[in-house]
């Protein structure tokens, strides 16, 4: 179930708030356990048949945290943990590609391809499978201690705001909370304001201009100009930065309002000056996991700087292969793993001479030419729509424009560039913002325009179809 | 007007936006500006074990709260409004 749905809106979220503040504040373990139900519930609605996978596999990592502190064995414990959590990972999101891949290749050597049906993925199973992860890597470590309660673990891992999309909360992020969180009337303001922004940024600004980048990968490249690519990628750029910032913005939201603080996942990533910037400021839960339980392990930036470079390579590529199990993903983390490492190989002495700005559009261009990966079917296309984007015969091809973006996409195309870069636009003044964060004016219409945004959202959603996340797939 | 009590005033708002289109269609308390669409509008599904295991009614209910939900056919009208008078767009 979507957060930006009919169904959630007016019917799951409205009924589930009333309920879970109607009971008294003083019964968490019952507004624990509605909250559990609930989530299990949100789960049964987009995929019932995952159900047994998200509850068995709930049950083995209980007792297997238990038994990493109760037995001496912790590393066995740790190995059958991960070997199940990844086995699982590895079978139901890359059987079918890999399957795919041998079949391919042994028809190219004129044998039969494989006899294979196609394994549905569970929904958010990535998701489902970092967050057991770092339970049992943080009950592995010491960082905390393991959930005796099995109700309480199973919350963790279902709590539904953050079940199918994150952001990855990690166990020990959240565990005082499962126990005991505050619930104020500052906190369900701050939840439901951040949620009407979640909701904003999904149905306004990413299904809008969403449109126009649909309409222009649906094209062949051999039909593409210059203008009419980069119109494409920046409206992509901005489409999945939207989407996904205002799904984690709703999940954020509605954590704050029963009291949770679900972790930050977004910190202006367009406006990084680096590439390693720009991955302190995208999907930071997702970055904060591989560097905790890949890049940290496999030695970081402690080894040789060969070894170094390797690391970071492996890492990206990992990274890519958890968005999903297509070449283009893959090459999408190899590229970012090779920018990591070329960025790494440049003397600061010439990197500090650059102006920021220029730092900024250099990285920005270089995150753009990504997403052509992240969002081309095949490595081939990929190719191909960045080679019309430097067609520079075709610069002043603009007359199909018209056709492909409509004033309300050029409009909140535009209020995207201005959200995304408004640090640089509104002046880095520290103190100006200051003064204009702490003004009562501010706060004041902070809330108004929230509300405004819902309602604009709630008229919006009328007029569309069902359009789900991009970052459901993964 | 103080912060506490704007907080409030927020968060009443924001519960009768997400509460009125439900209370709505459940009673139909309020006339609605009807809409000529040339479909059949999707009806409340039948719930069996069946099509709820296979996800086959989720999908349903999904499409029947988009087409009954209360307010839509208002909602609706409004949306085009502005598509048309400030954007100069059918959609």
């Amino acid at each position: 179930m979507a957060f930006s749905s009919i169904t959630f809106l007016f019917g799951f979220l409205v009924v589930f708030l009333i309920i879970y503040h109607a009971i008294p504040q003083r019964f968490i373990q019952a507004r624990n356990l509605f909250v559990l139900i609930v989530s299990y519930l949100f789960y049964i609605w987009g995929a019932p048949g995952f159900v047994p996978f998200l509850f068995l596999s709930t049950v083995a990592d209980y007792f297997l945290g238990l038994l990493i502190v109760k037995t001496g064995k912790k590393k066995l414990m740790l190995a059958i943990s991960l070997i199940l959590n990844l086995g699982l990972l590895g079978y139901f999101k890359y059987m079918n590609f890999l399957v795919g891949e041998i079949s391919a290749l042994l028809l190219l050597f004129g044998f039969d391809s494989l006899f294979w049906i196609k394994i549905a993925l569970p929904l958010g199973i990535s998701f489902i499978i970092f967050h057991k992860i770092s339970y049992i890597i943080d009950v592995y470590r010491g960082v905390s201690t393991p959930q005796r309660n099995f109700f309480t673990f199973a919350l963790y891992v279902a709590l539904f705001p953050k079940l199918i999309a994150g952001p990855i909360t990690r166990y020990h992020e959240i565990s005082d909370e499962l126990i005991s969180r505050e619930h104020t009337l500052g906190g369900i303001y701050d939840g439901l304001t951040r949620f009407c922004y979640g909701l904003g940024k999904k149905v306004l600004i990413a299904d809008t201009i969403g449109l126009t980048a649909d309409r222009i990968f649906q094209l062949s490249y051999g039909d593409l100009t210059l203008p009419v690519a980069w119109l494409g990628i920046l409206c992509y750029t901005f489409q999945i930065y939207f989407d996904f910032a205002g799904y984690s913005d709703m999940a954020i939201g509605i954590g704050r309002m029963i009291g949770f603080h679900i972790p930050e996942n977004f910190n202006l990533p367009y406006i990084a000056t680096s590439i390693r910037d720009f991955w302190r400021r995208w999907h930071i839960s997702l970055t904060n996991c591989l560097r905790d339980y890949l890049y940290i392990p496999l030695g970081g930036n402690r080894v040789s700087k060969v070894r170094t470079y390797f690391n970071l390579w492996i890492v990206f590529v990992l990274c890519g292969l958890w968005h999903g199990a297509s070449w283009t993903f893959i090459f999408w983390g190899v590229y970012h793993g090779v920018l990591l490492t070329g960025e790494r190989t440049l003397p600061e002495r010439i990197t500090g001479k650059i102006p920021g700005f220029l730092l900024l559009i250099g990285t920005f261009i270089l995150v753009l030419i990504g997403w052509v990966f992240f969002r081309s079917d095949t490595i081939l296309n990929a190719f191909g729509y960045i080679g019309v984007m430097f067609k520079f015969g075709t610069f002043f091809s603009t007359r199909d424009i018209p056709f492909l973006i409509t004033n309300k996409g050029w409009f909140f195309l535009i209020i995207a560039a201005i959200l995304s870069f408004h640090p640089y636009l509104t002046g880095r003044s520290r103190y100006i913002r200051q003064v204009v964060a702490n003004s009562m004016v501010f706060k004041y219409s902070y809330g108004v325009f929230a509300i405004i945004i819902l309602i604009y959202s709630v008229i919006t959603l009328s007029g569309s179809t069902y359009n789900p996340f991009i970052y459901f797939r993964f | 007007m103080r912060k506490r009590t704007f907080q409030v005033v927020i968060i009443f708002i924001f519960l009768l936006i997400i509460l009125l289109p439900p209370l709505q269609q459940i009673t139909g308390m309020l006339p609605e500006p009807s809409l000529i669409e040339k479909r059949q509008l999707m009806p409340v599904p039948e719930m069996e074990w069946d099509s709820f295991v296979s996800g086959v009614f989720q999908r349903q209910f999904d499409a029947y709260m988009d087409d009954n939900y209360g307010f839509r056919n208002l909602m609706v009208m409004i949306n085009n409004q502005i598509n048309i008078g400030i954007f100069h767009v059918t959609r």
